[in-house]
């Protein structure tokens, strides 16, 4: 790539979400400088993210082969209920089992909507609506209780209670699936099933099982989310992660991730889920009500629907070549 | 059938191809040699068969009797991989191409290039950009390699294909209608393509709707009508396009249709 001035517009275009964030903290700096200048209160508001991110970061895998899964948050919910269920029952499990035991079962919930869309050809709204209530019902059935934190294991919840610890478990997970998305064939697949599902099976990939796979991804990073959600909350509240769905489906469109497949990374969708983090603690600085937190992320929404349009129209006139 | 085995060995061959779809007889026997370094014209209306003939050909199609045969070796094609592990590439209208990547990436899709030590591999963009600009700029096409093809134009697009092809060394390139929807230089690019890959000893099977269209480019002319073979013509034993459509008029009575009817 050459360094002129196109290139660089095209990229900052590219990044716009973290310009996003840039933007909408800068703004509540101004407006309240000292709770917004404290290092804790940036650390806290990446810190709170993260459970999101996660499920921003899943939601965003099967949005790239352009498809979508409305299950995510209750797979989380679900696979916190199991998991929190067999500690309180087991405290002596074995550690290491422990913490496979939310990527396993997430990977599973995954793998049933995996079967459905992709090996099945269902159509993902509807077969995700089927597993959103499959998973939500079956939280209930395992224990229709909360759990509470001093009912789990202490090593279990320190996880994601550990402010740094969740950061870089977070970040690292990361930085593997964007360069995994990037960098691997079964990633560049990823994006051409969502690109053009005819053309990439005509040229030998086999979009079924790339849909399968993406699907139980976004099942695994749901399971994250909940491993991460048991620290943050200490425990397992019975509506964990219940209404999530819209955060993430927020923070995958802010962080450009587009509806149709094909296009976005994974990277600047977690800058999506920052933005939403950042508008909720910086109204809720200003004792900003629950409700009128809740409408303003619905205009964040929209807002950041029309600005990626006109980011794409503008970023398409830059590089249409010149006849 | 109407022709006899020439000296040159032939690259592909089919030898009475059937294929039925319900009660539909869509290829009915219908045999047909492509030597190497040829281009042959086929020809057809909508409906006549030449489609099934080339899902046939590009493996997406079985045939339901008939046999193939691969530089002389009975082959099955049964599908789009097969076809690929022998040399035989398709280029379709608006197809094979994914709109929203480069055309680095659109070349090696699916045979992405990996650079890397064991385990440690990962797709490498540098070859891939540098591969894919040396067979663009042989095409003489004006694109970078990093361009979204979803910017090209249709005939720039059909020579992304075509360097795809080219550059996985494919022995037999099936144009399925390759000029439809194009602009008059969209159609002058592809018969330019066609020569290039001619002159490098790539066949080609060129399907289209008109015989004007590819007479400069072609050296034998296959005519198929309701399922069946009705003219298989070499171009060298004609004049011009004229005398060599006279012919085909006294072949088969009242195919001015199937010839002239749908110039594009």
């Amino acid at each position: 790539m050459r360094l002129n001035l196109q290139n660089i517009v095209v990229f900052a275009l590219d990044q716009m979400a973290w310009l996003l964030v840039i933007l909408f903290y800068a703004s509540f700096m101004a407006l309240k400088p000292g709770a917004m200048l404290s290092f804790d209160t940036g650390w806290f508001i990446l810190y709170s993210s993260i459970p999101l991110g996660f499920l921003v970061v899943a939601e965003s895998i099967p949005l790239i082969t352009g498809n979508f899964d409305l299950s995510i948050g209750q797979a989380t919910g679900l696979v916190a209920m199991a998991t929190g269920y067999i500690l309180m029952r087991n405290p002596g499990l074995n550690p290491v089992l422990a913490f496979v035991m939310p990527f396993a079962f997430g990977a599973l919930c995954g793998t049933l909507n995996g079967f459905l869309v992709g090996i099945l050809n269902l159509n993902p709204f509807l077969s995700t609506l089927g597993t959103f209530l499959l998973f939500d019902g079956l939280t209930l059935i395992i224990h229709p209780q909360s759990i509470w934190g001093i009912d789990l294991p202490k090593y279990y919840t320190v996880f994601g209670g550990t402010e740094y610890v969740a950061i870089l478990f977070f970040l690292a997970s990361l930085v593997i699936l964007g360069l995994t998305l990037k960098y691997t064939r079964v990633g560049i697949h990823i994006y051409a099933t969502g690109g053009d599902k005819e053309s990439a099976a005509m040229l030998g990939i086999r979009t079924n099982r790339v849909v399968f796979l993406a699907y139980t991804l976004a099942g695994f990073f749901s399971g994250a989310s909940a491993l991460m959600y048991i620290g943050f909350v200490n425990g397992v509240p019975m509506n964990l992660a219940d209404s999530s769905i819209f955060s993430a489906f927020a923070g995958a469109v802010i962080g450009g991730i587009s509806i149709t497949g094909g296009t976005g990374s994974v990277i600047n969708s977690f800058a999506g889920c920052l933005v939403v983090g950042i508008l909720e603690a910086g109204l809720t600085m200003f004792a900003i009500s629950p409700e009128l937190r809740k409408a303003s992320e619905g205009v964040l929404v929209i807002f950041a629907i029309l600005l990626d349009r006109v980011r794409i129209n503008y970023r398409d006139r830059l590089l249409r070549p010149q006849q | 059938m109407g022709y006899t085995l020439t000296q040159t060995r032939a690259l592909l061959e089919l030898r009475n191809i059937h294929k039925w779809f319900e009660r539909v007889h869509a290829v009915n026997g219908v045999s047909l040699v492509i030597h190497p370094g040829e281009v042959v014209g086929l020809i057809g209306d909508n409906g006549a068969g030449k489609s099934t003939l080339v899902k046939i050909i590009s493996g997406r199609l079985r045939p339901d009797q008939g046999e193939i045969f691969w530089e002389g070796r009975k082959v099955e094609i049964s599908s789009v991989q097969d076809a690929r592990r022998l040399g035989i590439e398709t280029v379709h209208q608006e197809r094979g191409l994914v709109d929203c990547f480069s055309v680095a990436k659109n070349v090696f899709l699916g045979r992405e290039p990996k650079k890397g030590i064991g385990f440690v591999r990962f797709v490498d963009y540098a070859r891939m950009r540098e591969e894919s600009e040396k067979v663009v700029r042989w095409l003489n096409l004006k694109i970078r390699p990093e361009q979204e093809v979803r910017f090209a134009s249709g005939g720039e697009k059909q020579g992304v294909v075509v360097a795809r092809a080219m550059y996985f060394k494919a022995q037999l390139i099936v144009l399925d209608e390759p000029t439809r929807a194009l602009s008059v230089m969209g159609v002058e690019r592809v018969l330019g393509f066609t020569e290039t890959l001619k002159a490098s000893g790539i066949s080609c099977l060129f399907v289209t709707h008109s015989l004007r269209q590819i007479f400069r480019v072609m050296d034998r002319v296959v005519i198929i009508d309701k399922g069946e073979k009705k003219v298989d013509l070499e171009k060298a034993r004609f004049n011009s396009a004229d005398e060599l459509e006279a012919k085909i008029f006294e072949i088969i009575r009242g195919s001015e249709e199937i010839i002239r009817g749908q110039h594009t």
